[in-house]
């Protein structure tokens, strides 16, 4: 449970949001196969509490990040699948700066002082 | 593959189902949901060679225990989602039936029920215009609280079934509902703004006596039932207590008695009312000043020819009463409807029910 390599409840918290909304730029997806894929991106350091990710998807669905829909594709079973939504894409641009802020700052600080690791 | 062992697969996820089905946070949407995922990845799990036995346990934790997606769906889903949508569902059913089901996504559901209220409005109010008393006041009033509880009740029900998904459709707007009761009211009778009831516009209104005018027939603090729709069918009468309004687009509603009817010439001289040259008898009339004065404005009128299609309205309580002596004949199109019923009577200073009132007929 306590892997190092796993990352820390506080952090897979803060980066379901933008994780979420980055998958669904590749197209519609539903929660299994959300899943699956942010376990494969993430090498299998990223493991959610699966049934924990659905209040995650319906809060963002109210927020209207998202958009779902209750479909069946042939042969497969009746699943919720999730859309991105104009709102969302406004969203994950916001999220990508503020990421991409807290990387460049911490990428600097590794660079020039390497010894501290 | 399902069935390759003794496990009891589809009998163990509807045992599972069940138990987060006692959960409140957990709506049968979510399980749906929730049971899809599980279904996917038992498949999953055994396509990689475990029984199905092992699949469903492990997929089964993986999805986590009942209490923490509890815990969890409950923080997506407070109060707001399972308590105040009904509750707003059932507000707005209040101020029209159908609208809270308009807001919970059943717009056709909303029309049908509206549909519906208004006939049995208008049924009742037939009722309680052609029954006896006091029969035509308790099955009204019955019915009515029956069916504001079924309204509400329905609204609630309708929010209730849709969560706590809730997907809000692109008419979920404020200014929808606005617009909902505006045109309601609108093709109703630009008077009723809120509530829009066609029965109300077109059959009985009720209003309370607010001035002495036609004491004492009606006092104040009586309140009427008016037929609005008798002079749709059939002509104003001679001694009919009629409503009309000051002006044909005015809000000021009055109630005095037909005296003089269209093309006929009325007179009075000290009291006395003439039609064509004849006195007419009014037994329900009151004077309150002594029969000397004959200087009292109004006491006399000279004769006076009404137009067609207009009538001349006097109050009972001649000596205090603003009526076609001073305002001049009332036009037919200003006529609201005739005296009903009182329904109502309560003393305006002491407030207390006056109950020997209600019940009866003005005339």
């Amino acid at each position: 449970m306590h892997n190092e390599a796993m990352l820390s409840r506080e952090l897979v918290a803060a980066s379901t949001v933008p994780l979420v909304l980055s998958v669904l730029t590749e197209g519609e997806s539903y929660g299994y196969e959300l899943i699956r894929r942010v376990r494969e991106l993430s090498g299998g350091r990223i493991e959610w509490t699966e049934g924990m990710l659905y209040p995650v998807l319906h809060w963002m669905e109210r927020e209207r990040m998202i958009e779902s829909e209750w479909r069946e594709v042939a042969g497969e079973r009746r699943r919720k699948y999730y859309r991105l939504r104009k709102e969302g894409r406004l969203a994950l641009k916001e999220e990508q700066q503020q990421w991409m802020t807290v990387h460049g700052a911490l990428m600097k600080l590794w660079k020039t002082k390497p010894h501290l690791t | 593959m399902e069935n390759q062992t003794s496990f009891d697969l589809s009998g163990a996820i509807q045992k599972w189902r069940r138990n987060l089905a006692q959960s409140v946070a957990l709506r049968s949407a979510d399980l749906d949901e929730l049971e899809a995922h599980l279904r996917d990845a038992i498949s999953a799990l055994q396509a990689a060679g475990l029984s199905s036995e092992e699949s469903f346990l492990i997929a089964s934790r993986r999805i986590g225990s009942r209490d923490a997606l509890e815990s969890e769906f409950g923080k997506i889903n407070p109060g707001r989602a399972w308590l105040n949508r009904p509750c707003l569902a059932g507000l707005l059913q209040i101020v029209t039936p159908g609208l809270g089901n308009l807001y919970t996504g059943r717009p056709l559901h909303g029309l049908i029920l509206y549909v519906a209220v208004q006939g049995i409005v208008l049924f009742l109010a037939l009722a309680l215009l052609w029954l006896p008393w006091p029969v035509n006041f308790l099955i009204p009033v019955a019915a009515a609280i029956v069916v504001t509880v079924f309204v509400i009740f329905d609204g609630v029900r309708c929010a209730r079934a849709s969560l706590p998904d809730f997907p809000l459709a692109r008419y979920n707007r404020w200014y929808v509902y606005i617009l909902v009761v505006a045109v309601l009211a609108i093709v109703v009778a630009p008077e009723q703004v809120l509530v829009g009831s066609p029965t109300r516009a077109y059959v009985m209104q009720t209003f309370a006596a607010d001035t002495t005018s036609m004491e004492p027939t009606v006092l104040i603090g009586d309140h009427v039932v008016v037929d609005k729709s008798a002079y749709a069918f059939s002509e104003p009468k001679r001694r009919d207590i009629a409503f009309y309004r000051a002006t044909q687009r005015s809000q000021t509603i009055s109630m005095k008695r037909i005296v003089g009817m269209p093309g006929e010439t009325i007179e009075i001289r000290n009291r006395e009312v003439f039609i064509n040259g004849k006195k007419i008898d009014e037994p329900y009339v009151q004077f309150l000043r002594p029969s000397t004065d004959g200087t009292f404005p109004g006491v006399s009128m000279a004769p006076t020819i009404i137009p067609p299609d207009a009538y001349f309205l006097l109050g009972d309580n001649r000596d205090n009463s603003a009526d076609s002596r001073f305002i001049g004949p009332v036009q037919r199109r200003q006529f609201l409807g005739k005296a009903q019923t009182i329904y109502f009577s309560s003393d305006p200073e002491t407030h207390k029910t006056r109950w020997n009132r209600i019940g009866k007929t003005p005339n």
